[in-house]
């Protein structure tokens, strides 16, 4: 019985591992074929589900698990959906994903930055009415 | 590449008006966590269905192939007429896009991954048009590749949609 087993299954693992042109030699076989998706799939049901969860009860200390189950999801997502990454020589793979991280971060921290400091600014500027009283520039807006 | 960057900057945009509720309706009172839950779960299996059909199309599995592509459509269009009943259930209640900036920037970044999933779906259905006339043929598995990488890229933005937008608004951030 488990001679037929292990046999079944070396066949199953060899079967996956070679019918996938796109996957180099070097590829681990849980990144390849029907076992990829599913164990992706399984573990972005299990994250999502955590999500979830979590939200109502933790308040707002769930808002950094929020977003660290979010991240983690989302390499799960790119290693087992997109195969990014399992391939054993895949550095430039790394190199270009960091690099579209650095522009997305860019744009959002600099946004968020821009907009909290134009905020800031025009929170403090004097109406018409402040500057002008009884006619005249008030003394503390006049310039020099 | 170019449509990661696009999704950045509607999230930013989001990220600096979602509190700017001009006195209307906030995300504490609008989104409902169920639905999204549900709506996320269709999502993430049509993610599933779309790897299979790239292994059926790889393996030359034409019912395989036929049965998941259709699984992919049928939970995309799902996704899609949930969300789309969403809006129209907002805009009806008078939470339009119109009302604060807050919902202008929720519409547009939402509505505009919905319209990158029409997108989708309009492509899966040329796919299995072309499977119909054609059957499988040496191009079949560039394309479902291609296909694939668009929607995986959908379900990860998506991830980040649902855990930025709806579960950080539903927590009262």
């Amino acid at each position: 019985m488990d001679m037929h087993f292990l046999s079944g299954v070396s066949v199953w693992l060899h079967f996956t591992m070679t019918t996938s042109s796109t996957h180099s030699k070097k590829d681990r076989a849980s990144t390849v074929g029907i076992a990829s998706y599913t164990i992706g799939f399984a573990i972005s049901l299990v994250l999502t589900l955590l999500s979830f969860l979590v939200a109502p009860f933790v308040g707002i200390l769930a808002a950094p698990m929020i977003v660290i189950l979010a991240i983690v999801q989302l390499f799960v997502q790119l290693l087992f959906f997109l195969h990014l990454g399992s391939e054993r020589g895949g550095h430039l793979t790394i190199v270009l994903l960091g690099f579209a991280a650095g522009i997305i971060g860019i744009l959002i921290i600099g946004t968020l930055w821009i907009m909290s400091n134009l905020s800031h600014l025009h929170r403090s500027t004097p109406t018409t009415q402040d500057i002008y009283q009884g006619g005249v520039v008030a003394p503390q807006n006049e310039l020099h | 590449m170019s449509d990661c960057v696009l999704f950045a900057s509607l999230f930013a945009a989001y990220a600096v008006a979602h509190t700017e509720t001009a006195g209307g309706p906030t995300a504490l009172m609008l989104f409902d966590r169920s639905f999204v839950l549900i709506e996320t779960l269709v999502l993430l299996t049509s993610s599933f269905t779309c790897g299979i059909a790239v292994l059926c199309a790889k393996r030359k599995n034409v019912l395989g192939l036929w049965l998941s592509l259709g699984a992919t459509l049928v939970l995309g269009l799902t996704f899609l007429a949930m969300e789309l009943g969403e809006f129209a259930k907002l805009i009806h209640e008078g939470s339009g896009p119109d009302v604060s900036a807050f919902l202008s920037s929720y519409f547009t970044l939402v509505g505009t991954h919905g319209l990158h999933i029409f997108v989708g779906i309009l492509w899966i259905l040329v796919l299995l048009v072309h499977l119909g006339v054609r059957g499988i043929q040496a191009s079949t598995t560039t394309r479902l590749m291609l296909f694939s990488l668009f929607w995986h890229f959908l379900d990860i933005v998506w991830i980040c949609i649902f855990s930025l937008v709806y579960l950080f608004g539903s927590i009262s951030l």
